[in-house]
């Protein structure tokens, strides 16, 4: 789980925007290294950020 | 000689491969239409060469059984050329996945694919000072439209005969001095990647690799693990990470000395999803187009099945008439007579339009799309949000949505989404649906049975995941750029298809009717109906019919084209009421999976899983022919 999102560019120290969220408490989009991903909202809860 | 094609998921690796394959390998504008390698001969400068596909990985070190076969696949295989597919509009993931492959120590290709959309994006690529880098070949491709590609099988055959090997990239100090105290300690070990490239895998960390080499070197699971806990000491950082975040900063600074990148325009297709993921508008567009699909499907179909039907029927009189006897040579030429004609006139009206329309979405990156919108209700199933690829390729083929489950890295999400992905109507059921239940009772009910369909498949995920409790992680998924798809490839993909109904499931069709034909002559086809006439006696069917469901479970397309031959019309309407045509098709729709699909779940999840799903899907086309026949009575009859 932790290497497959290392994989797609949650890495400590990179950025990320949520471009957008679904409805329905449904997942977000999140662009990191400038590929646009969905994530479902129980991980994006595990991903510490810093606002920037 | 042998290449393979390895890349990051959509990259286009099976784009490339079908070039020169002709269509072999599914592709799709989503990651993980390719699960398993596909091979095949290509003639490169007078020469066979052995081509293989490999499934996309984002890294060797895969966390899926599907991204494990490919440092599977390069450990075991000998391979004399990797040929590594990048997207050049995402370069710098690419290349990360590049480095990976460098340390393995082969001969090493670069094909940049993606030009075309690279340049609309004002991307530029300096792939001369990336050659430099890098020191293998680095050439551009748009494997769409097949430029360039004979130039990298070229070099690649160059480079394999050359055996020129790539070397890696230099990490930084610490981590540079735990690889070569590891390698100097694996040296002994006899694999086909380098005891570098092992040191690197062993301290990031894969189990299966760690006790392979456990088993020839004593102790060496100990050696690692003090070597990962000194990195951590002077990095504050576990290996796993620090390998990745050198590789990836490594990538992003190549990418920075390559790569020229003009301010994005942003045009109409980077502001599609704008409106087709609008928290309104996107659920609007998404019933839209399933409703355009579903209507173009359904006008073309009925168009051309109205004419045909009558046809079939009007000959296999005639054909009865001049043998003007019910012999035993009349009932097999009929029976035969009826298999063709009923591959022709309902199953191939639906069949080809469907196909090239599904081929239309996948290509254009709409699906995962829809993942993103119809999120929150496969988590009501219970589902892994990854289970959305088993789905979609589900309306195709069951067998493949089958095989798709291998993204999934859990075996409990891996076995729901295989249940209930059986239940999605593939093509063969479209067919029922759109030959009976929406010919005869009105498109209505065609609509109305897929979106039962969906109703119920949620519930039985969800009653199921009640007994297999888990927090299922949820979705992450890729969501790739918009492309406009070739007419070239779509139509091909549609022609794999239609191709393999008429080469595999036609002539099934035809010797099921002749065996049915004969059956019912010497009236042995009345001990078959007993076996099902429980259910149809329950579910209120003639007991004519319970062979042609025995028969559709070797194919789903029987189970129509022989319900014409059981009750000796191919028109539907005299010889069933309504109530009768809804809950048969229902009960098609969701009981046990077709053959070559309950082969595939005993493939991939083993015996017991089979006999599971089976068992679960018979029991749900029960209770929902059951329910329909009771609910729909008073409406219908």
């Amino acid at each position: 789980m932790q290497r497959h999102f290392m994989q797609l560019g949650f890495l400590p120290g990179n950025n990320a925007r949520i471009i957008r969220m679904a409805p329905f408490h449904g997942p977000l989009l999140v662009e990191v290294d400038g590929r646009e991903i969905v994530i479902g909202r129980n991980i994006a809860r595990h991903i510490l950020v810093e606002e920037l | 000689m042998r290449f393979a094609l390895v890349g990051q998921p959509n990259c286009g690796k099976s784009t490339l491969f079908n070039q020169v394959a002709g269509y072999k390998a599914a592709t799709g504008n989503f990651s993980g239409t390719t699960v398993t390698f596909t091979e095949t001969k290509v003639r490169v400068l007078g020469n066979i060469v052995e081509l293989v596909d490999l499934p996309g990985t984002y890294s060797l070190l895969g966390t899926n059984p599907a991204e494990r076969v490919v440092l599977d696949y390069l450990v075991s295989n000998e391979v004399d050329a990797i040929i590594n597919v990048v997207d050049a509009t995402h370069l710098a993931q690419g290349i990360a996945l590049t480095l990976e492959l460098l340390e393995l120590n082969r001969p090493l290709i670069l094909a940049v694919n993606m030009m075309d959309e690279a340049a609309r994006q004002g991307i530029h690529i300096d792939g001369e000072k990336l050659q430099d880098i890098l020191h293998i070949p680095v050439l551009p491709i748009i494997a769409t439209k097949g430029q360039g590609v004979r130039n990298v099988f070229a070099t690649a055959w160059q480079a394999g005969k050359e055996h020129k090997n790539a070397q890696r990239q230099r990490y930084s100090e610490e981590l540079e001095q735990q690889i070569s105290r590891i390698a100097t300690l694996v040296k002994s070990v006899d694999l086909p990647i380098g005891s570098q490239a092992l040191a690197l895998k062993l301290l990031e960390g894969d189990p299966p690799l760690t006790e392979q080499v456990g088993r020839k070197v004593q102790g060496i699971e100990s050696e690692v693990q003090s070597a990962v806990d000194k990195l951590c000491h002077i990095t504050s950082r576990q290996a796993i990470w620090l390998v990745s975040k050198e590789r990836h900063d490594l990538a992003i600074s190549i990418c920075d000395q390559v790569l020229v990148k003009a301010t994005k325009r942003f045009t109409l297709r980077d502001r599609l999803d704008d409106y087709l993921l609008h928290p309104v508008f996107g659920y609007i567009f998404l019933v839209a187009v399933l409703f355009l699909f579903f209507w173009v499907v359904n006008g073309i179909g009925g168009l051309i099945e109205k004419p045909l039907i009558q046809l079939a029927d009007t000959l296999n009189n005639k054909l009865l008439q001049t043998f003007n006897d019910q012999g035993l040579l009349a009932q097999i030429l009929s029976g035969a007579l009826q298999g063709f004609t009923g591959g022709l006139a309902i199953v191939m009206p639906y069949l080809t339009p469907f196909l090239i329309g599904l081929g239309f979405l996948e290509d254009v990156g709409y699906l995962p799309r829809i993942a993103f919108l119809m999120d929150s209700l496969m988590h009501r199933m219970g589902l892994h949000g990854k289970a959305v690829v088993p789905f979609i390729l589900g309306y195709g083929c069951n067998v493949s949505s089958i095989m798709s489950t291998r993204i999934m890295e859990d075996k409990r999400d891996r076995f729901l989404s295989a249940l209930l992905s059986s239940m999605v109507p593939c093509s063969a059921r479209m067919a029922v649906i759109f030959g009976l239940a929406a010919f005869y009772l009105g498109p209505v009910y065609g609509v109305g049975i897929y979106f039962l369909n969906i109703v119920v498949i949620a519930l039985t995920g969800r009653i199921i995941s009640h007994f297999l409790p888990e927090d299922s992680p949820g979705l992450i998924l890729e969501m790739p750029v918009y492309r406009f798809p070739t007419l070239r490839t779509v139509t091909s993909k549609a022609w794999l298809r239609i191709r393999e109904f008429i080469v595999e499931a036609w002539p099934l069709l035809i010797v099921g009717s002749v065996i049915l034909a004969v059956m019912n002559y010497y009236q042995l086809s009345q001990i078959t109906d007993v076996i099902f006439r429980p259910i149809t006696w329950l579910i209120g069917l003639p007991s004519q019919v319970g062979t042609p469901l025995i028969f559709g479970i070797l194919r789903k397309e029987l189970s129509l084209v022989m319900l014409g031959q059981a009750l000796g019309s191919m028109n539907f309407d005299q010889v069933l009421t309504k109530i009768q045509m809804l809950s048969y098709t229902l009960f098609v729709v969701f009981y046990i999976p077709c053959l070559a699909t309950l082969l595939a779940i005993r493939k991939e999840l083993g015996m017991k899983s089979m006999l599971t799903i089976t068992a679960i899907t018979l029991l749900v086309a029960v209770v929902v022919a059951l329910l329909a026949r009771i609910v729909m009575l008073p409406i219908l009859d």
